[in-house]
This record gives C-alpha cells, sequence and structure tokens, in this order.
C-alpha cells in the first residue's frame, strides 16, 4: 500500500453483498440493490394478501399432541454477510440480523420459497365479515427458550409495541392494528382500524417477529438487555456471538414443530462474496446466500455442491424526475423508452443471468401482473421521429442532455446504467453517469438532484407494494410523480379482500403506469444460492418438501447427511 | 529531554481537539442521513423518519449536538452507537484486539523485511540483484491489498489446502487453550502477508534512496579516503544514519494501525475495527464514526510524538533545538 491511509479510500471492493449485507444501510441497500438473496427482502414492502395464497385455516378448538421428538446431529456453518447490530429483530431494520432472527424467533405467519403465507406460531386465522377482525389461534405447544409459553399476551404486546413505537420498521405497515384482544392464552384478536389485504403479508415478513412480553414489558425495548442474549420461540437457541465473527444457535429440543434436525448452527460473517465462494469449496461453510454471476458456472460444475435459483420480483429499473424538463413531457420519456434495448442489457450486464422486465408489476406474482402494461418497446426510428415531433431536434448530435444518477457496490446496476448511456446516446440524449455511495445517492435523488435514477428493489409479493414506489407523496416515489386516479386505486385494492376483487383494481393501476411511464422496468436478475450437497431440507431448494413448509431464511428443517 | 518531552505532549491535546471538530464537522456535512437509513426503505413514512431523528437527538441544532457530544466526550463517555445501541467504547474494543493483531504484526514484518531489502539493494546498486529486487517491489507496490489477499487465499487455502480461507478460528472445531492459540496464528498468516507484502515497497524505497545518499556524503568519502573498510563504513556509518527516515515512517504507520487494515480485512473475514468502519460511514453512524476517529487522532498524535522521541534519542541535534 502506498500508505495505509490511501489504501482506506481507493480500490474499495465491495460486491454489492458486502455493502448491502456488511449493512451499508440496515435495509437502505437493499432496497436500492433489489436483492436477490432472502435477507434483503426484510427491506423492502412486504404485503401478500389473504387472497393471494388462498389459505383457509379454521381457529382450532383444540389441539392435541406433544412436541416432536428430536434426533440431532452434526453442526452446519452459514455464511452471512454482515454483522448483527443486535438480536432484537424488531425495532429496527437490521438485514444482517434477518436470517439469523428467522431462526431464533417466529412470526405468527411466513412466506415460503414461492412468496405464499404459511403458518408458523399462528396455526391459523379468520379475518370477520367486515374485514376489522383478524383472529389468530396460536400453537399452544410453543414456548420461550426460557420454558415460559408463548401465549396471545406476547401477540398482544408485540404489536402493540411496534405500532405504538414510530421509529420501528414494522409500525407503520402494521398501523392499521388499533389494538389486540387476548379472550384466552391461545387466541388473539387483532383490531383494525379499517380493513387492510396487506396486512396480512406484514405479519408473515421482516420485524415482526413476536416477542417475550415477560422479558420486554414495561422496558425500554431497543436497548433491553436480552438484546444482546436473545431469548425466542424459534427452532434454534443463541448461544453466543463473537463480535464481528460468528454467532453459534444450538438447537432448541422444545420446538413446537418439527424439527430442528442439526445440533448446532453457525453463522460465520464473511463480507466479501469472492471469500464466501472460497470458503464453500473449501468446506468451511455449507451454505451462502447468493453468488456473484461471475462465479456461478463455476459452482455448478463443481461436484459436492448444489446451487438454487430464485428469481424475486425485484426488478431494475430507470425512473424520470418528473419536475425537470424535459422530462414532464410523456412522448419525451415514452421516446426514451423506446430507445432501451433490454436484451443487450440482459446479455451483457447480466450475463443473460437474468429475464427481461417489461410490465410494471413484476410476472414472478403472477396473478397480480398486467401482461399488457408494458413499458414502450424497443424502437429507436420510432423514439428519434418522436423528439423531433416533440420539439428537440438534433442540434449536431445531441438533443439535450440528462444526468443518471447511480450508486456504487451493484456491479450489474453500473453495468447498466453504461449500456443505457450507450443506447440514449444513440437517440440523441447525452447521458451523464453520477455515481454516488448508496446513502449519498439517496438523499440527492430524493431531493430532486437527479434527471434520471437507477435502482432495484423488492416489490413483491403483493402489488399493494406498487404504492411505495408511485403513490404520491411516498417514500420510494423518487419520481415526484403524482396520479390520483392511480393512488385512489392503491387505495381501493387494499381495502378490498377478495382476489376477484384485486385484480382488475391493479391491473387498471398498471395501465395507468404503462400510459403515465413515470418509470421504465429494465431486467431481473436471477439470484443464485449454493450449498454442499450434504444439506438437505433447505428452504430455497424447489426440490424440497421444505421450500413449501418453511418460512425464508429457516433452517429449522435442514438435516446434514454424514 | 524532560522539557522536550512536556513540550510534545502539550501540542498532542490542542490537535486532538482540533480533530474532533473537524471531525464533528466533516461528518455532518457530508449528505446522508441516519435516520432515513435506519428506518429501512419501503415502508418508511416521514413520521418514522422524524421519531427516529428525535430519538437520536438529531433533530437539534448542530451547535448542541456539539456541545452535548462535547460534554460527554469531556467525561470520559464517547457515546452510544446509533446502530448497535451499545456504548462505542466497548464496540471499539470488542474489534481493536484483533485488528492490532493484524496490523502491529505486519508493520513490524514489513519494516525488517523492507529495510533488510532496501539496504541490500542500495549495497548493490545497478547490478542485476538491485535491478530484482526494485521491480519485484515495484510490482508489489501496484498491487490492490484486497486483490493480493483473494489472490493468497485461492492459492494457499484452496489450491494447496495449507491454510484456512478466512476469518479468525475455526468455528466448526471450536478449539480451547493453546490448540486455539495456534488456530489463530494459523488464521493470521494469509492476513498478514498481504499486509506485509503491500507494504514491505514502502520501506524498501525509503531505505534504498536513503542509502544510496548517505553513501555520497562527504564523511563517507573521507572515511574511504582514510582507508576504513567498505563493509564498516556501510554498516556502522551510513547504514545508521539511513535509518533515520524509516523510523519516521514506520511511525506515521503506526498511526494506521487501527483503520489501515479495513479493505484486507473484509477480504479475510478479520473481525476487526476498519471493517466496521466502513459499516459506520454506510450507516452515517456519527457517535462511532467520531469515537474512532478520535482514537485515531489519539494514535497518530502518539505515534509522532514516539517517533520524534526516538528521534530525539538517535539525532542529539533534535533535542539540542
Amino acid at each position: 500500500m502506498s500508505s495505509p491511509s490511501d489504501v482506506f479510500f481507493k480500490n474499495m471492493p465491495f460486491s454489492r453483498r458486502a455493502m448491502v449485507q456488511g449493512g451499508a444501510a440496515s435495509g437502505m441497500a437493499a432496497i436500492l440493490a433489489g436483492m436477490t438473496f432472502p435477507k434483503s427482502l426484510g427491506a423492502q414492502t412486504p404485503a401478500a394478501s389473504p387472497a393471494a395464497s388462498p389459505i383457509t385455516w379454521e381457529v382450532p378448538t383444540s389441539i392435541e399432541g406433544e412436541v416432536p421428538a428430536k434426533t440431532l446431529s452434526g453442526t452446519v456453518v452459514l455464511a452471512a454477510a454482515g454483522e448483527p447490530q443486535s438480536f432484537q429483530p424488531d425495532f429496527q431494520a437490521d438485514d444482517s440480523l434477518w436470517p439469523i432472527a428467522c431462526n431464533i424467533y417466529n412470526s405468527l405467519l411466513s412466506l415460503d420459497n414461492s412468496f405464499n403465507v404459511i403458518p408458523e406460531l399462528a396455526t391459523g386465522y379468520t379475518v370477520s365479515d367486515d374485514g376489522l377482525q383478524i383472529t389468530f389461534a396460536l400453537n399452544p405447544l410453543a414456548t420461550w427458550h426460557d420454558g415460559v409459553p408463548v401465549t396471545s399476551l406476547d401477540v398482544k404486546y408485540t404489536l402493540e409495541q411496534i405500532v405504538a413505537d414510530k421509529s420501528s420498521f414494522g409500525s407503520s405497515s402494521i398501523s392499521a392494528i388499533t389494538s389486540v384482544d387476548t379472550p384466552d392464552a391461545y387466541t388473539a384478536v387483532l383490531n383494525l382500524s379499517a380493513p387492510s389485504a396487506s396486512i396480512i403479508g406484514f405479519l408473515s415478513w421482516y420485524a415482526v417477529f413476536i416477542l417475550p412480553a415477560h422479558i420486554y414489558e414495561g422496558t425500554d425495548w431497543s436497548t433491553n438487555p436480552a438484546n444482546q442474549q436473545p431469548i425466542g420461540s424459534g427452532p434454534f437457541k443463541f448461544v453466543s456471538y463473537t463480535a464481528g465473527a460468528t454467532v453459534e444457535l444450538a438447537a432448541n429440543e422444545a420446538y413446537f414443530g418439527e424439527g430442528p434436525y442439526i445440533e448446532k448452527l453457525v453463522y460465520n460473517i464473511i463480507p466479501d462474496d469472492n471469500t464466501q465462494v472460497q470458503a464453500l469449496l473449501n468446506g468451511e461453510v455449507d451454505y451462502i446466500p447468493g453468488l456473484p454471476s461471475s462465479q456461478v458456472a463455476t459452482l455448478q460444475a463443481t461436484p459436492g455442491f448444489k446451487v438454487n435459483e430464485k428469481v424475486y420480483p425485484s426488478p431494475i429499473h430507470v425512473g424520470f424526475n418528473f419536475n425537470h424538463a424535459p422530462l414532464d413531457n410523456v412522448e419525451v420519456r415514452r421516446a426514451i423508452g423506446q430507445a432501451i434495448d433490454r436484451q443487450q442489457i440482459l446479455d451483457i450486464a447480466l450475463g443473460g443471468l437474468g429475464t427481461i422486465a417489461d410490465r410494471y408489476y413484476p410476472a414472478v406474482i403472477e396473478w397480480a401482473s398486467n401482461p399488457d402494461a408494458t413499458v414502450p418497446a424497443y424502437d429507436p426510428d420510432a423514439a428519434n421521429a418522436a423528439l423531433d415531433a416533440a420539439g428537440f431536434p438534433l442540434n449536431g448530435d445531441s438533443r439535450f442532455d440528462l444526468k443518471l444518477y447511480l450508486f456504487t457496490g451493484w456491479p450489474e446496476v453500473a453495468d447498466t446504467a453504461t449500456i443505457l448511456k450507450e443506447q440514449l446516446g444513440a437517440i440523441g440524449v447525452n447521458v451523464e453517469l453520477v455515481s454516488l455511495e448508496s446513502a449519498s445517492w439517496l438523499e440527492q435523488v430524493q431531493s430532486g438532484e437527479s434527471d434520471l435514477a437507477i435502482l432495484g428493489g423488492f416489490q413483491g409479493p403483493d402489488p399493494a407494494a406498487l404504492k411505495t414506489r408511485f403513490g404520491t407523496g411516498a417514500s420510494f416515489n423518487l419520481w415526484f410523480y403524482s396520479n390520483p386516479e392511480f393512488d385512489d386505486l392503491l387505495a381501493q385494492g387494499d381495502a378490498a379482500t377478495s382476489q376477484e376483487e384485486r385484480v382488475p383494481i391493479y391491473f387498471q393501476a398498471q395501465e395507468i403506469l404503462a400510459e403515465d411511464i413515470p418509470a421504465l422496468q429494465l431486467v431481473l436478475q436471477t439470484s443464485f444460492i449454493p450449498f454442499s450437497d450434504r444439506l438437505s431440507g433447505i428452504w430455497t431448494d424447489p426440490d424440497d418438501a421444505a421450500s413449501s413448509s418453511v418460512g425464508m431464511n429457516r433452517f429449522t428443517l435442514a438435516k446434514l447427511a454424514e | 529531554m524532560g522539557r522536550y518531552i512536556s513540550r510534545q505532549l502539550a501540542s498532542i491535546i490542542p490537535t486532538i481537539f482540533l480533530s474532533v471538530v473537524l471531525n464533528f464537522i466533516l461528518l455532518h456535512a457530508a449528505p446522508g442521513d441516519p435516520a432515513r437509513i435506519m428506518a429501512g426503505m419501503d415502508s418508511a413514512s416521514p413520521e418514522q423518519i422524524e421519531a427516529i431523528r428525535v430519538k437520536l437527538g438529531l433533530d437539534r441544532p448542530l451547535p448542541v449536538q456539539f456541545w452535548n457530544y462535547v460534554k460527554e466526550l469531556l467525561q470520559g463517555n464517547l457515546g452510544q452507537s446509533i446502530t448497535y445501541k451499545q456504548p462505542v467504547l466497548d464496540l471499539i474494543m470488542a474489534r481493536l484486539p484483533a485488528t492490532l493483531m493484524l496490523t502491529v504484526t505486519s508493520a513490524v514484518i514489513a519494516l525488517v523485511i523492507g529495510t533488510l531489502l532496501g539496504a541490500i539493494a542500495a549495497q548493490k546498486s545497478g547490478k542485476p540483484t538491485d535491478t530484482a529486487l526494485s521491480f519485484s517491489n515495484y510490482a508489489l507496490f501496484a498491487m490492490p491489498s484486497f486483490w493480493l489477499g483473494l489472490i493468497l487465499i485461492v492459492i494457499f487455502a484452496s489450491k494447496l489446502g495449507w491454510l484456512p480461507t478466512s476469518g479468525m478460528r475455526n468455528v466448526r472445531a471450536g478449539y480451547t487453550g493453546w490448540r486455539d492459540t495456534l488456530d489463530v496464528m494459523e488464521h493470521l498468516i494469509l492476513p498478514v502477508a498481504t499486509l506485509a507484502l503491500v507494504q514491505i515497497p514502502i520501506y524498501f524505497r525509503v531505505t534504498r534512496a536513503s542509502v544510496l545518499q548517505q553513501q555520497r556524503e562527504d564523511y563517507v568519502t573521507t572515511f574511504r579516503a582514510t582507508g576504513l573498510p567498505e563493509g564498516r563504513i556501510f554498516r556502522r556509518y551510513a547504514l545508521r544514519n539511513a535509518l533515520l527516515p524509516t523510523v519516521t515512517v514506520f511511525g506515521l504507520s503506526l498511526g494506521f494501525v487501527f483503520t489501515g487494515a479495513a479493505l484486507v480485512e473484509i477480504v479475510f473475514a478479520w473481525p476487526g475495527i476498519g471493517r466496521m468502519t466502513l459499516d459506520a460511514v454506510g450507516r452515517r453512524d456519527y457517535p462511532l464514526l467520531l469515537g474512532i476517529y478520535l482514537i485515531l487522532a489519539i494514535a497518530v498524535s502518539i505515534a509522532v510524538l514516539i517517533t520524534d522521541l526516538v528521534y530525539a534519542l538517535l539525532d542529539p541535534r533534535i533535542r539540542l533545538r
């Protein structure tokens, strides 16, 4: 190194993962990056409607049986990209804690590998006819790791605390909850201020893990000592944390459901994704949460490993600043859309590892995605003609200049931006790339500095997520786009309770977006999750029953072959 | 000598205070808002962000925030980390030993090897040995540390299987006692080698240039004229005088032992403070960053002080001035 300080500032080798999961921004980088791995999902808008995954559980009157017998063996080591900030998963967004918390705690419901809502701590729920009450039945076998039974009082404490603490991650997403009633130990009744189709999805997701009331009640939940020594109800118990290095969990032999099968679950914190791959190849870890695209072929060809593919509804998209002329003109926005060749982006920027995204809501969530509400098709001649007609003739070889803001740490997005610059240059739109570290990027884009901004971002599993990107004044409406008709449709969509009712509403909302073109969807990146083939029961494995019976990141059913 | 030391010591205090002021201003002037980052993204409502801001005291005017910070600092309290919700000092102390193990070891190794090679090259100036050494040092100098680290991992951990890939301990084995110490040392080899390799060229170049310069000095010519053997002139006089700049470089490099290894810590998954610093920058964890920078400022000041003292010992002219 030229001087140590010099090295500190140059040559930042951050992979997207290192940045995102290393916590460049808890939650934040994830959404920017449109994350391709499970932990990132947390940062996004979760929302599955009960209609999306039609479950008609009855609230059971009594539950028989006892905790399934456990046979335990082996230690499984998982790579984790960032260090958790604490072990309390609800009071702030923490993408590094999220996958770990999924194994220590339980939420009422969870989402399986295909984004379906499945039961966890709750065995079922019913919604009242007016949509204002949701009744959850809790599993009576569930106990906290200190032996105290899990009851509806824990649910009441947790959900009311989340709503009350406006600074918590979940507070705005479940704010429809006004109170929780506890008619008996295993029944929790959520009273809502208005019907909300998206709340079930939020309760299956992120930062809504049920916390032990007997430990947290009456204390400051952000500084409670249990935040460093967590007590959960999940399949694994917290054993120890070595600062910045490892988190060790041990099987919870009193777990109420099937599993766990492994004795010890160790998270080994490895921020660099290339190092993660080497550690996997050398047998030092058994599972890594994502694979750089450059390594996919190598891992697939190496015996002894399985590689799961996963597509998240997180399209890379570029949006227009409606406050900057000439982007306030829809003809200009359409022309820019026509200049974009998505196949080229897919082939070059993603190396072919992904799919084209041309709908306004990702096709991954099939029922909610309108196949006819698409971005303008590639047609550079039409783009040129439209710009001529709109009053932006070629002056020399350029029509006007735009600044495209991107954030560092996600190589595929940087490549996409470079290709966009080329493609727009071909129709005489001069693009200047402005590359910023993510926190600065967000601040500058939100304050309206950019003409164009490019990002990813989870938009599933419920179309209610469209609101945060395109709703008037929404936190991630980086485009200053506002259409009251669109806002109105999204409000209707959330209040409607059946899928049949919701589909036409959201389809119409997507048609409005296709007419107004506030942003252009580009491509969807496929993520790859490799693990040792000695492991089975992994939640991402579509060939394994675990993919539909445990929630994301849960290693409840994982087994290790000798 | 005593007066010299106290004068130097007195100059440290304003230096550190100035650095606290500058760090505070620069950090808050940089774009990015910790409340916004902490709120997470999509579901963040303006009320949620405001609630976090109030909770963290970021809603108060900057001078008030600064005054509160300094007040706490004077009582020896570095404050609470915004993201970890733990005392800054505890966080730093939990990671400092790992980093020091890495940086101090590699700095000493680089000093010894670099100086030695530099002296050899100077003695063989213009000969093939010199050319070869200079060339390889330039090559090392141009290598980014994280890249070199990864290459070493691929060769020594993946291909040859001699050494562990990353981390500080074998997480499966869970060794204790002397076996644990041995385990940590095994894990230390590659990151230390990486850091040492990229630092060696600094000492190499300084020593080589400095020895060459000394050999052209009048006193060396005089010694030569008196018939003193060349080897003796080199060892007893030229080399000793030539070591002064090396001492300076080493002293300054000690100032960076805290955060200078960040990239290597990331590549090798080494649980050190440099990595935490980069995380804290990304999250705009002001109290944690201020704490790290304060310790850094103190470390640099002390390193400079020690360098000055060593200088004064080596060179009487300095302490008399």
